[in-house]
């Protein structure tokens, strides 16, 4: 027995009604997967501390923050640093570390010069993308990376210039991205895509103060005269070495050494 | 004293040479038995040649294994230095054993590789034929350049041997020990410097030019220089060396002479030229005037205010603060330079002082220079094995020297310690450092024109020369009066 003309077209409606609900369920439920991924940080400090002493420094960061997070695989955090031009960093020794830790860091400026001084150099912007949070309480982020202090115009009046990192509110910002774990390629997102949320209420805690050594412009006339004056001596004493010593292949005196 | 050295080592290495002569030993040993009763000088000459020939021949077979195992071990002390450096340098933080430049080359070469510029690279400032060599740095290991300058530091005491062996035999393997054996070799090759390559072209120019193969000295001369631009200084020397063994009796004759451009010589200048050209062009195709400015013209122009020990660096550094280098100053500093450098090459052009006046010419430029680094020691340390024969030096003479010229270095390291690790301002301290280190420098490079070839003797001799002369007469009329007297007795 066939079925009416009425009762399919009830059924082909209902079956319609139930594919598109479906479908519509389905994107529906993708699309508020995003919002399964979250980082709500209700309150966070950056504290900076610089290791070692001299031209050679490590940066070391630390983000602590009262925070809830959907889960520490799903969000990557941004660390992003404005270097005045007092330091630099070195991108190829960056990429060493990146190769051994789960960061990368990323530079505005396609080409750091790191043989200029300070007073001939940029500053640059530098970022640090972590991809997992750590696994501590109240430890958002934690890294450390080697920073270099440019040499410093030499001055009259003192003997070293303070170079101070992270007084500013801009200089170190946090921002942070949450679309799932890593492996839903990350590349997507790039740093300047306007994804990023930056943690404005993040700031730093204290800033960090290095002294670099400068000369003394005082001693120019000085150390240029003896500079030159030994210069002169130098030349004028090898010179008279090679005048008075008589010409190895002496007809008269033939000498040749004797090794003991 | 040489020739007591000489054959104590004979001797010790008698019973191995007895064994391995023993057939011919036996034969010489049967004819003076056989001719015991009428034994004549000759009786015996053609087994006796025979057996000194074999002995002779063995004697330098030996030698000459004597030098492969000590290449082998030196080989060995550099891997085991490559493997030192690899550990060490795992961490990230401190300071690393492999110089900076071994991963400049290593990028470089990476952008090579991936079909781009190596001057992509910031401070990469060599040929590309270097980060080409490398290349293997990043198919096979990391270590294969570390490898291939160590092989290149082997290459350079073959060479070592090859030129003392034709002025001083007995002391050849000893020069080449000291080149194999010398901690600053061994340091630069491991550390991933490319220094030995170049040592070793300047090395093969020498050996060439020695051997009165202008040609081929000229083209090594333009790889050298392409290679490192330094050794351009030696130009002068070789093209006045060329044919001028002559002695002359003035100066202004010998100069002129010396400069006189000769068949060979000009063949010597358009070989060096046209051979720079044919390295240097493909390069300038492929990286245009980057490559010029990177490789070659950076280094005339480089003013490094970083602290280095070159007397210079201070006043660089505060002259760098006023954005003005006046054309007097380049002037100051280059002039000096250049005088002693036309010096030496017209004092030592003979053939025969050319390894001396190599390392003369180094030396100079290395203490004279605006920019002065431990790596560029090795320019002149390779050619010390070579003038060692001539310079008349005592152990102690030689132990003194040595600290003449690495104490200053010490004072000065220590300076530049604190002042890079620990921020404390040393700036003037260590240009005092530098200041003593370029007198020590002075000090050292006299001492060895002194002593190269009895040197100071002669001068002594020479300045009181007409007495010398007198008494040398007196001498020979004593003898000959004695000679006529026993002459007329025996009548």
């Amino acid at each position: 027995m066939g079925l009416s003309m009425k009762t399919k077209i009830i059924l082909f409606a209902l079956y319609s009604l139930i594919f598109v609900t479906s479908v519509v369920s389905y994107y529906g439920f993708k699309g508020s997967q995003d919002s399964m991924h979250y980082l709500t940080i209700h309150s966070g400090n950056i504290n900076l501390q610089v290791k070692n002493e001299g031209y050679h420094r490590v940066l070391h960061t630390t983000v602590t923050a009262d925070y809830e997070t959907s889960n520490r695989k799903d969000c990557a955090v941004t660390l992003r640093y404005d270097f005045p031009a007092d330091i630099y960093v070195d991108k190829y020794e960056l990429a060493t570390i990146a190769l051994n830790r789960k960061v990368e860091f990323y530079v505005d400026n396609k080409f750091i010069d790191v043989e200029t001084p300070a007073h001939k150099s940029d500053p640059f912007v530098l970022y640090v993308v972590n991809y997992t949070l750590p696994d501590t309480a109240n430890k958002l982020i934690e890294t450390e990376f080697p920073i270099h202090l440019r040499y410093q115009k030499a001055a009259e009046d003192s003997r070293y210039k303070e170079v101070r990192f992270g007084d500013a509110y801009s200089d170190v910002q946090m921002l942070y991205l949450c679309k799932g774990p890593r492996i839903s390629n990350w590349k997507q997102f790039p740093l300047n895509s306007g994804e990023w949320i930056p943690a404005s209420y993040v700031k730093v805690n204290k800033d960090v103060v290095m002294y670099v050594p400068v000369g003394d412009t005082h001693n120019l006339p000085l150390v240029s005269l003896i500079t030159h004056g030994l210069v002169l001596l130098g030349t004028y004493y090898i010179i008279r070495r090679l005048l008075t010593t008589p010409s190895p292949e002496n007809p008269i005196i033939k000498l040749s050494p004797v090794k003991c | 004293m040489d020739a007591v050295n000489k054959a104590k080592s004979r001797f010790k290495r008698y019973p191995e040479l007895l064994l391995t002569c023993r057939v011919e030993g036996l034969e010489y040993a049967a004819c003076i038995i056989k001719n015991e009763k009428d034994l004549k000088p000759n009786s015996c000459k053609t087994q006796f040649m025979k057996f000194r020939e074999c002995l002779s021949s063995n004697a330098l077979k030996l030698n000459k294994m004597y030098f492969v195992w000590h290449t082998v071990l030196a080989f060995f002390i550099r891997i085991l230095m490559i493997l030192f450096s690899q550990w060490y340098d795992n961490d990230d933080t401190g300071v690393h054993y492999t110089d900076i430049d071994y991963k400049i080359f290593t990028d470089a070469a990476q952008h090579m590789w991936e079909g781009s510029s190596p001057y992509m690279r910031p401070t990469y400032r060599y040929t590309p034929l270097i980060a080409m060599l490398l290349i293997p740095n990043i198919l096979l290991h990391i270590c294969w350049g570390k490898l291939l300058f160590s092989a290149f530091d082997l290459a350079i005491a073959i060479i070592i041997r090859k030129l003392v062996s034709k002025s001083h035999p007995g002391l050849s393997n000893v020069c080449a020990y000291l080149w194999l054996y010398n901690p600053l070799s061994i340091v630069i090759s491991t550390r991933g410097n490319a220094d030995s390559i170049s040592c070793f072209l300047v090395l093969i120019t020498l050996l060439a030019h020695i051997k009165s193969h202008y040609i081929l000295s000229a083209i090594f001369l333009a790889i050298s220089v392409h290679v490192r631009i330094y050794p351009i200084i030696y130009c002068l020397v070789y093209y006045l060396s060329i044919g001028s063994d002559n002695n002359y009796s003035s100066l202004s004759k010998m100069i002129f002479i010396r400069l006189f451009p000769t068949r060979k010589k000009i063949l010597f200048v358009v070989t060096f030229i046209l051979s720079l050209i044919v390295v240097t062009w493909p390069w300038y195709y492929f990286y245009g005037q980057q490559f010029l400015d990177e490789a070659y013209l950076y280094h005339s122009r480089r003013l490094d205010v970083r602290h280095n020990f070159s007397i210079y660096f201070y006043l660089n550094y505060l002259l760098s603060s006023f954005n003005k280098t006046s054309i007097i100053y380049s002037i100051a500093t280059k002039l000096p330079m250049l005088i002693l450098l036309v010096s030496a090459s017209f004092k030592f052009s003979s053939t025969k002082d050319l390894p001396f006046c190599l390392f003369c010419l180094s030396f100079i430029m290395v203490a004279f220079n605006t920019v002065m680094t431990s790596q560029y020691f090795v320019w002149f340390v390779s050619f010390l094995p070579l003038c060692y024969p001539f310079i008349n030096l005592t152990c102690t003479e030689i132990i003194n020297l040595v600290m003449i010229w690495v104490v200053p270095q010490i004072g000065w390291l220590l300076f530049a310690y604190c002042l890079e690790f620990l921020g404390f301002n040393t700036f003037q301290l260590l240009w005092v450092e530098s200041l003593m280190f370029f007198l020590a420098n002075v000090k050292v490079l006299s001492i060895t024109i002194d002593y190269y070839k009895c040197n100071k003797l002669k001068k002594k001799l020479s300045y009181k020369n007409t007495e010398f002369t007198i008494v040398f007469l007196i001498i020979k009329l004593i003898r000959t009066l004695s000679h006529s007297l026993l002459v007329d007795m025996s009548f």
